[in-house]
């Protein structure tokens, strides 16, 4: 009887104290990551599963900057975090629980001139800085930043660590090479053909997720190739788009996938009381 | 804005020898007369506006007969003529700049002179131009900040000869009016008016058609014929224009049996038979506040959305047609959709692989054009809905991640539609369309709630 009191007083115990951690890593997440400008220093502060990515969408919409940004496939306990809902666990104490990526605080600093961001090698320098700064900041990945051409960048996932701590080098999975046959679709349709032969070639299942749908069901495109990788055919198609439009490739261990969201690009405006808002760049 | 023409038609054949009709072949146009408020109608350009004025110049140059040489009585023995000589000022937020005039000067030369000054001085705020003898002002930036200070001033160099300066001028106000952040050069038009139309053709070898008869006609066709005149009233103010630029386009709505098309001044255009009218209005017009001619853009009032079908299994087609109360063609316009207010989403936590749905996805559409090609006064696809992959992802994950099924996605979305002077205007309310798209268990539930009806698609996924 002493040994079953003291085992369910261990459980509650570490149910309570997990719903603890839960639900102060989720009060400590913010909406957006905020854009901070003091002279002629920025700060960028984020705090999320994806801090990185959750900067970057800020940046973006601060200077209209085109930014894509790649998942690597995280999986280990070091990258990963359970996220289970305390009550879901208690009403399914025999299912398997949920994780997000284990991201928590980043925060960078830059420089920025007041006519930064007409230069494509001034992003490309914040940036490098930025991915740098989270690369030692202990969050989850290892990040590098791609030269897309036409002014657009890439912040592609390089790195995960491996059930001993380890880092483990990774590759995208958009640098797969495909076939796509050529042909006139939507651009809805196309991305679609490229995540299906992505799929297809790699064995892991990409989906689209979010999508700018109006705009991609209003592009057609002619876009395939032989042996391409999927990031080439991906940019043809978003390139024909008639607003400007990026990527956010998330990796879902749990669902074991990647959900690709392509998203239009916004700029935030602020009115004179500092409240901000975003509009479609066209 | 509806006219029974007949009557109208036989008011102008009244005069025009309807008698004699073996001797002529006729075509006739239409008066139309409108004093309701088309509220339909915006005016202006919609986005920030400039600050504006004027400086009105009057008078004439002034001249006096000098006595050059007196006579030993004192009178005068030979005179010479002076001319006066001064100058005319304009002050635009603390930048003078002046001109002179003298021998051979107008209010106009006056006026024109000024323009050339203000626009060659460094430091001013201001662009002119002139009208006649008026000079009109225009910020160059946009914004309440832009209505500088305005004062002008004249004077003579010759005082004691000619008392004071032959030219006046006189500023619309002490300050520019109008700059403001968004426009507020929206003007509704109040009444509109287009002067009718008729004219005859004579055919002398018509059979039955002698002298005098023809002869009378000859006489009587320059009265048989005119063209229209438009009359307009913006903000309670105008009145009967006698220039191109004054006349509205008045297009008028086919009703079974009626006429359509544009009505321009000095053109007229023949109809076929009585009827009703309904008018409204598009093109420029002159604006007697603000002094120029400004844009007129017909935007719709009405907007019915129906389901036409679905988009990559679990994404709903749904089609527009616009309509105004005069019947508009709206065709060849280019609708845009943007963002009345931030988009919700229900579904979405902190750390999904879904993207949160924040607005509108950058939607723009031409009028019966595209997907709704040969559907007049349509616009679309305007698709609404969650991808198959969203949906699955939300129903295996989102309550672990204490989110319940259902759960929307909620879009708020302005439209705004291009008008001729390339422009657009907004014509959806503050809070814009509503577009939803709900996960349920096993369906989903696409909706839009437009101006006018609500349309909804359930689909089982």
């Amino acid at each position: 009887m002493r040994f079953f009191i003291t085992l369910v007083i261990t459980v509650l115990s570490s149910f309570c104290v997990r719903a603890q951690d839960v639900q102060a890593r989720h009060s400590r997440y913010l909406d957006r990551a905020e854009v901070q400008h003091v002279a002629n220093s920025v700060t960028v502060t984020a705090n999320s599963p994806r801090p990185l990515a959750q900067s970057l969408t800020a940046l973006s919409e601060e200077y209209s900057w085109v930014i894509d940004f790649e998942d690597p496939p995280y999986y280990s306990r070091y990258d990963l975090v359970d996220d289970t809902d305390p009550k879901w666990r208690a009403a399914n104490p025999a299912a398997k629980g949920v994780t997000v990526v284990a991201g928590d605080t980043f925060q960078s600093q830059f420089v920025m001139n007041s006519d930064t961001g007409t230069s494509a090698a001034d992003e490309e320098r914040i940036l490098s800085k930025i991915v740098s700064d989270y690369n030692e900041s202990g969050n989850p990945g290892k990040f590098s930043v791609r030269k897309e051409g036409d002014g657009r960048f890439a912040v592609v996932g390089t790195q995960v660590k491996d059930e001993n701590g380890q880092s483990q080098s990774v590759n995208s999975i958009l640098d797969t090479p495909i076939s796509v046959r050529e042909e006139t679709r939507d651009a809805y349709k196309t991305i679609e053909a490229i995540l299906n032969a992505v799929s297809a070639e790699t064995h892991i299942n990409v989906f689209l997720g979010m999508t700018a749908q109006n705009a991609l069901f209003q592009t057609q495109v002619t876009v395939g190739g032989e042996s391409t990788p999927a990031r080439v055919l991906l940019l043809r198609t978003l390139s024909a788009a008639k607003i400007k439009l990026y990527w956010r490739l998330y990796h879902d261990h749990d669902a074991q996938m990647y959900m690709l969201n392509v998203l239009p690009l916004r700029k935030a405006n602020y009115d004179a009381s500092g409240n901000r808002t975003t509009v479609l760049v066209r | 804005m509806r006219k029974h023409i007949t009557a109208l038609m036989m008011l102008l054949l009244g005069g025009t020898g309807i008698a004699h009709a073996q001797c002529i072949t006729y075509s006739l146009g239409y008066d139309v007369y409108s004093s309701e408020s088309f509220d339909n109608i915006q005016v202006g350009a919609g986005g920030p506006v400039p600050g504006y004025g004027s400086v009105a110049i009057s008078g004439n140059e002034q001249s006096a007969q000098i006595c050059t040489h007196h006579l030993a009585g004192g009178d005068c023995e030979t005179y010479r003529t002076a001319y006066d000589s001064g100058t005319v000022s304009i002050t635009v937020n603390g930048v003078y700049v002046s001109t002179s005039y003298g021998e051979g000067s107008t209010a106009s030369t006056i006026a024109s002179a000024l323009v050339t000054a203000i626009n060659s001085t460094p430091g001013t705020l201001v662009v002119a131009s002139a009208n006649g003898s008026a000079v009109l002002l225009t910020a160059k930036a946009t914004g309440v900040g832009t209505n500088y200070t305005l004062s002008s001033t004249s004077s003579t160099s010759q005082p004691a000869t000619f008392g004071g300066p032959s030219f006046s001028s006189s500023p619309s106000g002490s300050v520019l009016v109008g700059g403001s952040a968004t426009s507020d050069l929206v003007h509704t038009i109040t009444s509109v008016l287009v002067d009718g139309s008729a004219s005859m053709t004579l055919d002398q070898s018509a059979p039955g058609c002698t002298e005098p008869e023809y002869g009378n006609l000859v006489a009587e066709l320059p009265y048989a014929t005119h063209t229209p005149l438009a009359y307009n009233v913006v903000n309670g103010v105008g009145g009967w224009g006698s220039g191109s630029s004054e006349c509205v386009t008045c297009y008028l709505s086919v009703q079974t049996t009626e006429d359509s098309g544009p009505v321009n001044y000095g053109v007229s255009i023949p109809f076929t038979s009585g009827g009703e009218v309904d008018c409204s209005v598009g093109g420029i017009i002159w604006d007697p506040i603000v002094i120029g001619n400004i844009p007129v853009c017909v935007i719709p009032t009405t907007e019915y959305t129906a389901v036409q079908g679905t988009e990559a299994t679990t994404e709903t087609q749904f089609v527009q047609t616009i309509f105004d109360t005069a019947g508009d063609n709206f065709n060849g316009r280019t609708v845009t959709e943007s963002d009345a207010a931030p988009g919700q989403d229900t579904c979405w936590f902190q750390g999904s692989t879904v993207d949160k749905y924040t607005g509108m996805t950058g939607g723009s559409w031409i009028v019966d054009s595209g997907q709704t090609a040969g559907q007049p006064n349509a616009w679309g696809y305007d698709v609404v809905g969650w991808s198959t992959a969203a949906i699955t992802y939300y129903r295996q994950q989102a309550a672990a991640h204490n989110t319940t099924i259902p759960c929307s996605l909620t879009g708020y979305q302005a439209l705004t539609i291009s008008c001729p002077a390339g422009n657009a205007a907004i014509y959806t309310s503050a809070t814009g369309n509503t577009l939803m798209a709900t996960i349920n268990q096993t369906s989903v539930v696409n909706r839009r709630n437009d101006i006018t009806s609500t349309a909804s698609q359930t689909i089982t996924y």
